[in-house]
């Protein structure tokens, strides 16, 4: 559970911008039969789902193409395959995604993340999941330090979205509210899934900036060097908001102006942010964020940051990790 | 720095240009980096470097190092050398 003092009243779901339908598992249970659906799992909380729905359980491969509904529950990446299989594969079948942890947004968002040697990125409207089912109790599990990299994902989602040179005025005061929110101190995981579907369906209509352009390139290149448990997407972009915000601030006034406009105080945030993430993460992947540094500024996450993203700043953004 | 060495620096650092890849009379389709997210970093630079906001249509409007250079010059941004 994220360790965050509370301060604010509930986060009310009705409350979010998006047009994506919402269930309680209730009525996920009420509008789709068992005979109608098939339930993909994560492994980590298939007995918990598997005793509580009456889909029957099955691995992607073996879904049938044109089932009418597939209920996935699991985190992004697994959110993403089901996606991606239903456009690539069956199109008439209906999605109801289950996030077992917040971050991603995959429950909510058109985007589809692809993991090879390189991240690929697929942006469709035909991606996002017909239902976001919301089954809170499912983070019980989550251990403190993943449910804390998981906040830092979706800071960093609404953050950047906000500060994007692609978004508008009004897209922007939806993501301000929402960065607002989670600055203001936020403890009910049911809030966190609520304000992590948000944020992701609000920056896919814009975009991110470094932090993601740094995530992006460091997930395969950690992984392939073994360095495994750094390799999270969630834990990079945790341990790099805070640095990449002072660089920000520091680079352009945009973001201090953006800040401001829309009632952001950048030292609360920064605090919010420095909480979430591990400052040791960030001296551990030093060495690889300065060897990779050129692929880093032609990311398209990187390409679209808030301040431009120049060769030679690398420097400065390592200074700004003191 | 003078306003031309301001220009060539930004079109160097978002193109990834080499040095002697940049000419003052550069187009878009002369140069493979300078793609649908190049536009959005070339607004982004000029309004670090010139102070001035672009608008979206003239963004797109931008098809070269000259047409960027006309459109700031007519805000007071002088290039003369």
């Amino acid at each position: 559970m994220c360790r965050i003092s509370c301060v604010c009243s509930r986060f009310e779901a009705s409350r979010l911008p998006s047009d994506q339908t919402v269930w309680m598992l209730e009525e996920l249970l009420a509008q789709v039969p068992g005979a109608q659906g098939v339930l993909v799992v994560t492994a980590s909380v298939a007995d918990r789902v598997t005793g509580a729905l009456p889909y029957r359980p099955l691995r992607l491969d073996e879904v049938p193409v044109g089932v009418p509904w597939l209920v996935v529950a699991g985190g992004g990446r697994l959110i993403d395959e089901v996606k991606r299989w239903r456009v690539e594969r069956s199109p008439v079948t209906r999605i109801a995604a289950i996030a077992t942890i917040w971050g991603s947004g995959a429950e909510a968002s058109p985007i589809a993340v692809t993991h090879g040697a390189a991240k690929d990125i697929a942006i469709d409207p035909a991606l996002r999941p017909d239902v976001r089912v919301r089954w809170a109790e499912l983070a019980d599990h989550i251990p403190p330090d993943l449910a804390r990299w998981a906040c830092g994902d979706t800071l960093t989602h609404a953050t950047e979205g906000l500060l994007s040179p692609l978004g508008d005025d009004a897209l922007r005061l939806e993501l301000a509210a929402v960065v607002q929110r989670m600055v203001g101190g936020v403890s009910d995981p049911a809030d966190w899934f609520d304000l992590s579907a948000a944020a992701c369906a609000l920056q896919a209509r814009a975009s991110v900036g470094l932090v993601h352009g740094i995530a992006h390139v460091l997930e395969p290149a950690l992984w392939a060097d073994g360095r495994r448990e750094l390799a999270r997407h969630a834990r990079l972009c945790a341990a790099w908001l805070a640095p990449v915000l002072r660089f920000n601030l520091r680079a352009s006034t945009k973001a201090q102006e953006r800040f401001e406009r829309y009632g952001i105080a950048p030292a609360h945030l920064l605090g919010t942010a420095a909480h979430f993430g591990n400052p040791q993460d960030v001296i551990d992947t030093t060495d690889v964020v300065r060897q990779l540094w050129p692929t880093i500024i032609r990311d398209r996450c990187t390409r679209t940051n808030v301040a431009l993203v120049r060769p030679g700043d690398i420097d400065q953004l390592l200074r700004e990790l003191s | 720095m003078d306003n031309r060495s301001r220009l060539q620096t930004l079109f160097e650092d978002i193109l990834l240009l080499t040095d002697g890849e940049f000419r003052f009379d550069l187009r878009r389709e002369d140069v493979a980096t300078w793609d649908s997210l190049a536009v959005v970093a070339i607004a982004t630079g000029v309004e670090e470097t010139f102070g001035y906001h672009m608008s979206e249509e003239e963004a797109v409007g931008i098809q070269s190092v000259p047409d960027l250079m006309r459109l700031l010059e007519v805000r007071g941004i002088s290039f003369a050398e």
